[in-house]
């Protein structure tokens, strides 16, 4: 892990980041969810993509990285990855996002953007229901174990209320107009089984992204922790059609 | 003679504090008292059948006893009753790092009238700032590797170090090896910078000799000084902090140097330059390198974990022998001589 402190809009936030394959020219940016951490994205996806030089963010407010007052919306979290990446002198070539982190991908408009069941479909739920399903219901099925200590930490704690104010803002603020503002070559992978951010998600996405194209895999709203090599391998494809 | 041990501590090292006490309860029979501080700096009494990893990482420990300090004794207990007081001659300073190893922990101890062993404040000084040790060996004629400093924000766009890479890089105040990454290009330095920079706002930076000879040696004055046998530790790229961990549980399986008389007498020569009357009390580890036959000093140990007991033939009977030279604190006498002086003349 490494740290970096930038200032935005009067703030200052520590931004914990690890970085992969550090010779690559390319870069590969990887957001994580509401939630999550790099940790876990960085275990699914460190031995894919080995062309790029692989930059695993903790967002404000998760993992290692700090956001103790502000209340952030999904563009403001976009602002400041991005002078993060820039204070890094990162030369992004994919972003690839998991649920919430998908949303801010899409923001960082790379020139390719892959979008593992992301979120920004507003789903009929209350918002305690989702606060529910985020919080519990999908970090159980793939394991307590060994991931538990990495990722459940903040979750198994109370929000602090600057962190609850952006959860809220997280899941209503508007987005389906940023997907179809996006003119660059999308890539979407979704898990079948997904209850977080349905298929149903994924397809009303797909559809709003002009150069979009689906792939449906095996899984829940986390299919990808063991599926990083046909991830890699279908991206490819497409990007080479 | 009854022996207690304080460990835990605000640092990074908590847990290998905590490991370490842990292997001195299995080696030293005379150790009964065990007195935890959590990160909040509270103190604890833990009895001795739950001295075991699970107690502190299940929060168990909370339920025990606090303890309290007083001039020259330790308490338990109070309220309504007498505090009563902890019964040991004399405290191990246990705790790795931030807390025990930069004089925080030996200035309460010192304050409070308590025998101990372990790094009084000067020497905490000297070696918890890796940048100090460089200066004192430097100035004890103790030779030491080239180094870089670098603060956090410090412009590093066209920094030119006095070596070739690879480097190491490692936060100025830390022990063990958090922190700590080696750089193979100019490229990555500032990726290093920042793993270092995680763990405080200084770095040093070394070269990074691949397979350099590596000897450790831990020892004491007591009358006379007092060694161990000399360490060639096992080493991958470079110990990195899990390793390290592991390393501190083992009571067994050392390598034992293969080295001539001469270079032996060497690194005890120079662990006699570095210990000095500064480090009297404690018993500390000096990691030395070796290149061409010259000794270098790597870094200081004044808390090693679990004491390097592991290097002792008999570390029960060194301990003995260290706490029969521990520095005493001296209590001044006033006699309000001045004062009286100044009234009498006063005239009142």
């Amino acid at each position: 892990m490494a740290v970096k402190e930038l200032i935005y809009e009067g703030y200052e936030f520590k931004i914990s980041y690890s970085l992969k394959n550090t010779k690559e020219k390319k870069d590969l940016v990887i957001l994580h969810g509401w939630g999550s951490n790099k940790e876990l994205m960085q275990h699914a996806f460190e031995n894919t993509f080995s062309d790029y030089r692989h930059i695993y963010i903790d967002l404000p407010g998760f993992g290692g990285s700090s956001n103790d007052k502000m209340v952030l919306n999904a563009l403001q979290y976009s602002e400041i990855i991005s002078a993060f990446l820039k204070l890094i002198k990162a030369n992004i070539k994919i972003a690839m996002g998991h649920s919430f982190g998908g949303k801010i991908a899409t923001l960082l408009f790379p020139e390719n953007l892959i979008l593992l069941s992301s979120a920004g479909i507003k789903e009929p739920k209350t918002l305690r229901t989702k606060l529910k399903i985020f919080s519990f219901k999908i970090l159980k099925p793939f394991g307590m174990g060994l991931f538990h200590p990495l990722f459940v930490a903040k979750d198994g704690k109370k929000l602090s209320k600057n962190m609850y104010e952006t959860f809220k803002l997280a899941v209503n603020e508007p987005f389906e107009h940023r997907f179809k503002e996006y003119v660059n070559k999308a890539t979407l992978f979704w898990g079948r089984e997904d209850t977080a951010t349905p298929l149903s998600s994924g397809e009303k996405i797909n559809h709003l992204i002009p150069n979009s194209k689906l792939y449906i895999l095996e899984g829940d709203h986390y299919f990808f922790l063991e599926q990083g090599d046909l991830i890699e391998k279908l991206f490819l494809q497409r990007v080479e059609q | 003679m009854k022996l207690g041990i304080i460990f835990g501590g605000n640092s990074y090292e908590h847990e290998i504090s905590i490991v370490s006490a842990i292997s001195l309860k299995k080696i030293l029979f005379n150790l009964d008292i065990f007195i935890f501080l959590d990160t909040d700096r509270t103190l604890y009494l833990i009895p001795k059948d739950k001295m075991k990893a699970k107690t502190f990482s299940s929060g168990e420990y909370k339920k025990e006893k606090i303890v309290t300090l007083s001039n020259s004794k330790l308490l338990v207990g109070g309220g309504l009753f007498k505090p009563k007081e902890i019964q040991a001659d004399i405290y191990i300073n246990g705790i790795h790092g931030q807390d025990g190893e930069d004089g925080t922990f030996s200035s309460v101890l010192d304050f409070y009238n308590l025998n101990y062993i372990g790094p009084r404040v000067q020497a905490s000084v000297v070696s918890y700032d890796k940048h100090l040790t460089k200066l004192y060996a430097k100035e004890m004629g103790v030779k030491t590797l080239d180094y870089v400093v670098i603060k956090k924000g410090e412009d590093i766009s066209n920094i030119k170090l006095p070596f070739d890479y690879p480097v190491i890089i490692k936060p100025t105040t830390l022990g063990s090896s958090i922190g700590v990454n080696i750089v193979e290009s100019a490229n990555d330095l500032e990726y290093g910078l920042d793993i270092a920079y995680e763990f405080g706002n200084s770095v040093i930076i070394e070269p990074f000799i691949d397979g350099v000879k590596e000897y450790n040696l831990a020892g004491f004055r007591a009358n006379d000084y007092y060694f161990s046998m000399v360490e060639e530790p096992q080493k991958a790229k470079f110990l990195d902090f899990e390793k390290k961990y592991m390393d501190f549980a083992r009571t067994e399986q050392v390598f034992k140097a293969q080295i001539s008389q001469d270079l032996e007498q060497k690194l005890k020569d120079n662990f006699i330059n570095i210990y000095n009357t500064i480090f009297d009390g404690s018993l500390i580890r000096c990691d030395f390198f070796v290149v061409d036959d010259e000794v270098y000093l790597n870094e200081i140990n004044p808390i090693p974990g679990s004491m390097a007991n592991y290097l002792f033939e008999d570390f029960s009977m060194a301990i003995d022998l260290l706490t029969n030279y521990l520095p005493m604190q001296n209590r001044i006498d006033i006699k309000y001589q001045y004062i009286d002086a100044i009234h009498s003349a006063k005239g009142k």
